[in-house]
């Protein structure tokens, strides 16, 4: 293999590394201070895709004119319209659940994920659906590796986000209240901090950034399926566990780290591999490295 | 073309309608011996989906040998026999197109065109063969059809195995391209026209870098086009659907990839240009012509549209064509006996129908079938961009 073969393929593995990545933070930000895997971010993650397919067929012809526009209202209004399902996932599937034993809010977040995959699969009738071309197709090349434009921007976008997010958790009062309630949830309650809204907006802020990863992944792949929740849902939490689930950098680690390896898998194994290796890892990491490449919490390194 | 099946509930509707059938035709039957024919009529069951989803197509089908019987009989029939088709609706049902056959062999009729759906093709030519019916096929591609030894049945549209052979002569001899990467969906109808593509490129001469299954619900094929791209091929082959071939075109154009794209009928359709949107521009497609694609059709579509008002659909030609090759085998075989008239097929030669030329190889397929490649257009439409029957254009 070429050393141009090998730089781009790692070229490849960041650019869909990156939309793991951001899937992988609605994981981990609500893991960290609930201590949930809330399996209903992968649903999350299509709806928002699916939501920017139903906003750019509303803008219609001024999405063609003015794409990029077009794609950043799409950015933020599905974000929104997702966060405020995220709301409702909350609301109904989980709080009434935070006193019971730990399986049961899992098992509810799973239902979840059905329930919502299904709803899309009835109202679109498992037909692929598709968004329209943003950007060019006609690659740059940089030196020995070519690169969409779609691409960068979606590597750019998620990677910015991705910071705002650490930034956001790191240096904001609400951000220090998650970092609170992660430490101790009674106590935090007992600082005055409002426990049940903090918990509330990091499912919301969590879901808004798995609407923006399928918006992003509607433009670069240019086609929806109502199934794609499922095998993007769990390729996140791998990305979200290899990087150290609870750890919000990690997220960003963890989501480059699987789309590059998925990326070279392919060098050696048969390409139909590519989605199996995928969970090895993920079955590695538990074996090996159960507490990922970045260790733990948020809030124990905050 | 790929096969479609609805489900089972229709099946009493089936037994009810073809028993209502066969009612209707023994009265029909009983009626026309006061009309003054000198020869019995040569009866041709027709079993498509006039009805349900596929409708459109067994209706247009139904028209097409409707007119060639019409202007056959017109001139006097075929050496004195007129023609009479007795239509059964298949509904695109199995059960209920096994119904249809059972109806044919009651009747004693001459020979079969139908049944549309390979699916329910299959099982008829099994039941048409124990009664030595002659059958011809002018929609059915799945290559099953004709492999299962049986004499009585013939095919004049293409089979999906043909399409891999047009796209080998289109990319080697055309495109004058010596090497290409296949790839396929590792789904029946894909692997087969990918394979055909790649024995016959390599029986041309050309090069097969790479032979590559993806599965059907990936969407991410960079790395497999990255390595693609340091192979360094001249073309790219799929056989497959949608939307992996939209997504194959759109991420080779993405790595610079700019070599051809080439694909199959399975593709061809709105939905590949949505998916892989400017990418797909260009692309070539193999497919079974439509009718007014074809020099040889312009009488025919004229007349068709002349007559019922609308376009004729994909394969109307082909059924067309069954009415007027059966015609052919009863004036060689010089008899309406089912059992002449396969002897009769068998040794068609040359036939040059609205659809091309009909030769029938050893199992009854058309060893001349039409596939042509089409070229995507800006904007998503399709056209003709090179035609084998006219090679060297």
């Amino acid at each position: 293999m070429s050393l141009q073969e090998l730089l781009q393929q790692i070229v490849n593995g960041l650019v869909v590394g990156s939309v793991y990545g951001l899937v992988a933070l609605g994981y981990t930000m609500v893991y960290g201070i609930v201590r949930l895997i809330n399996f209903a971010q992968g649903a999350l993650f299509e709806a928002g895709a699916y939501l920017g397919v139903a906003i750019f067929g509303l803008l219609g012809a001024f999405a063609t004119h003015q794409p990029l526009v077009g794609l950043l209202i799409a950015l933020v209004l599905s974000a929104l319209l997702t966060g405020g399902l995220a709301y409702v996932v909350e609301r109904v599937a989980y709080r009434p659940l935070r006193n019971a034993p730990p399986l049961a809010p899992l098992v509810s977040s799973l239902a979840t994920f059905f329930l919502i995959i299904s709803i899309i699969q009835v109202i679109t009738g498992a037909q692929p659906l598709n968004y329209p071309q943003v950007l060019s197709v006609t690659p740059w090349t940089i030196g020995p590796v070519t690169l969409a434009p779609t691409s960068l921007l979606i590597a750019v976008v998620a990677i910015l986000l991705m910071g705002g997010i650490h930034f956001y958790v790191q240096r904001t009062k609400m951000g220090k209240a998650m970092r609170a309630i992660a430490v101790n949830r009674n106590a935090a309650a007992l600082m005055g901090i409002n426990t049940t809204w903090v918990v509330t907006f990091t499912f919301m802020l969590g879901g808004a950034m798995a609407a923006v990863a399928g918006v992003l992944f509607g433009v670069e792949y240019g086609s929806v399926t109502y199934n794609m929740g499922e095998f993007y849902g769990l390729v996140a939490f791998t990305a979200a566990v290899l990087g150290g689930i609870g750890n919000v950098p990690g997220a960003l680690v963890g989501g480059l780290t699987v789309g590059v390896l998925s990326s070279f898998a392919t060098i050696f194994l048969p390409n139909q591999w590519q989605e199996a290796i995928v969970f090895a890892i993920l079955i590695l990491v538990l074996a090996l490295r159960p507490q990922g490449i970045l260790g733990e919490r948020v809030a124990e390194r905050a | 073309m790929t096969t479609q099946t609805m489900g089972n509930g229709l099946r009493w509707l089936g037994v009810l309608g073809a028993t209502a059938g066969l009612a209707l035709l023994v009265a029909a039957c009983g009626s026309p011996s006061t009309t003054t024919a000198p020869k019995p009529q040569l009866v041709i069951g027709f079993a498509n989906p006039i009805t349900g989803a596929e409708a459109t197509y067994g209706v247009s089908d139904l028209n097409a040998v409707n007119m060639a019987a019409d202007q056959i009989n017109a001139q006097g029939g075929v050496a004195g026999h007129k023609i009479k088709i007795i239509s059964c609706d298949t509904k695109a049902d199995p059960a209920t197109g096994i119904a249809c056959a059972h109806l044919f062999v009651s009747d004693n009729v001459n020979a079969v065109i139908g049944f549309f759906n390979s699916d329910i093709s299959i099982p008829a030519s099994g039941i048409l063969h124990a009664a030595g019916i002659p059958m011809v096929s002018g929609a059915s591609t799945n290559p099953q059809l004709t492999l299962q030894g049986f004499k009585n049945v013939f095919r004049i549209c293409g089979t999906d195995n043909f399409q891999g052979q047009v796209e080998a002569d289109f990319v080697y001899n055309v495109l004058h391209i010596k090497t290409a990467v296949a790839i396929n969906d590792e789904e029946t109808y894909g692997q087969g026209v990918s394979q055909y593509f790649v024995s016959n490129f390599q029986k041309l001469g050309g090069r097969i870098l790479s032979q590559q299954g993806v599965q059907a619900t990936t969407t991410d094929f960079t790395s497999l086009l990255t390595q693609i791209k340091s192979l360094n091929p001249g073309a790219i082959q799929f056989g497959g659907f949608n939307p992996a071939a939209g997504l194959l075109a759109k991420q080779a154009k993405e790595l610079g990839i700019n070599v051809p794209f080439i694909s199959d009928d399975g593709t061809i359709g709105p939905l590949f240009y949505q998916t892989g949107g400017t990418a797909t521009v260009g692309a070539y497609l193999s497919s079974e012509p439509a009718p007014q694609d074809l020099a040889t059709a312009k009488g025919f579509v004229s007349e068709y549209v002349s007559k019922f008002g609308n376009q004729p659909t994909e394969f109307a030609g082909y059924n067309f064509d069954c009415v007027h090759v059966i015609a052919q085998a009863v004036l060689a075989a010089n008899s309406i006996a089912p059992a002449s008239i396969i002897k009769g097929l068998a040794g068609i030669h040359d036939y040059h129908g609205v659809t091309g030329v009909v030769n029938f190889d050893s199992v009854g397929n058309n060893i001349t079938p039409q596939y042509l490649i089409y070229r995507v257009q800006p904007g998503g439409g399709n056209a003709v961009d090179w035609n084998p029957n006219t090679k060297g254009a």
